[in-house]
């Protein structure tokens, strides 16, 4: 019985229709040979894109970590010399897990590797062109004044004002 | 002469008969053979170890065969549902009942009903006489899983070919 299936499979090798048509091989070659060249001498849009992309987030990673050229506003700003080498320290930390991140996508060679990484660049440089804004369009801080409450003046601070006042001219009196 | 070009003439063959005996089809195999081959241009570059160019190339035929054969299937699905009238079988002249009864496709004819997997293992161990590891590299599995696995699919076909006898 094994025999027979053995049998069966040699033949099935040697199927009648086992080679591929001649024509169909040799136009395929020629194809193969016209793409190479085409391949060889054209780069994709990916390439032409991320190139410019990856060399914009390492200058920035240079500027940050060495220069501090762009700073942190507003709340995020340290005052002492403490805080600041901690955010100098912060910085450099985020920013080696950062380019981590990024050489770790790009070498790793996922599926869609290279547009999770091109929607990750243009977010980064969405944030870096917020920062460069916001050091170069800097408003000042507008003085926060409390609002008007009309109830607040004539039910509670009228009244204790006045008792104030009474206070003060009974005092006055008594001297 | 290109690496290509000494890829194709070493393994267009390989190629070629597993996407046949894969598919059961002339025309599938070619597509699948020129699908391959143009993924194999692609990725020319990424190949690092060049001892396994035989097991990365089977296996991006293995890939592609996989898929051009489930699109074909969805293909063919749709057309047999949007016939109006029901198909009618043709009736089979001569030299088609001679055929019928060549030997290798009855074999054939069993190794279709079996699953991917299945057809892939008998494929590469007793149609191509590939070793065990080649067929574990092809697969992604381990060696051990293809040895049982191997068995397994042997079983099920030599079933399907005593139903049909």
């Amino acid at each position: 019985m094994e025999q027979h299936y053995n049998d069966l499979l040699k033949k099935l090798k040697s199927r009648s229709d086992i080679d591929p048509n001649r024509e169909f091989s040799s136009e395929l070659r020629q194809k193969l040979i016209k793409r190479q060249h085409n391949t060889t001498n054209s780069s994709s849009l990916a390439t032409i894109l991320t190139i410019p992309v990856t060399l914009s987030v390492f200058v920035f990673l240079v500027m940050v970590t060495t220069g501090q050229s762009i700073g942190l506003k507003h709340a995020a700003q340290l005052i002492s010399d403490k805080e600041k080498y901690l955010e100098t320290t912060m910085c450099i930390v985020l920013m080696f897990c950062l380019s981590l991140f990024i050489s770790f996508i790009y070498f790793k060679g996922f599926t869609k590797g290279r547009l999770v990484y091109l929607t990750f660049s243009l977010s980064f440089i969405a944030w870096v062109g917020n920062l460069i804004y916001a050091e170069h369009d800097h408003k000042e801080d507008s003085i926060e004044q409390s609002g008007y409450n009309e109830t607040f003046d004539n039910e509670i601070v009228n009244p204790l004002m006045m008792k104030q006042d009474q206070q003060q001219d009974g005092e006055e009196e008594g001297q | 002469m290109s690496k290509i070009e000494h890829l194709y003439d070493k393994y267009q063959r390989d190629v070629y008969h597993f996407a046949l005996y894969y598919t059961n089809s002339r025309e599938e195999a070619e597509d699948i053979t020129q699908e391959t081959f143009f993924k194999i241009l692609k990725q020319l570059d990424n190949l690092k170890n060049e001892e396994k160019v035989k097991t990365w190339i089977l296996s991006i035929a293995r890939n592609t065969a996989v898929d051009i054969h489930r699109k074909q299937k969805i293909k063919r699905l749709l057309l047999e549902k949007l016939k109006w009238q029901p198909n009618l079988k043709e009736v089979q002249k001569p030299l088609e009942i001679v055929e019928q009864h060549e030997q290798w496709r009855i074999i054939q004819g069993a190794l279709m009903t079996l699953k991917a997997h299945d057809r892939t293992i008998i494929i590469c161990r007793m149609l191509k006489d590939f070793t065990i590891q080649e067929t574990a590299e092809i697969l992604g599995i381990s060696e051990v899983k293809v040895r049982v696995d191997f068995h397994r699919a042997m079983t099920r076909l030599r079933k399907k070919v005593g139903r049909d006898n």
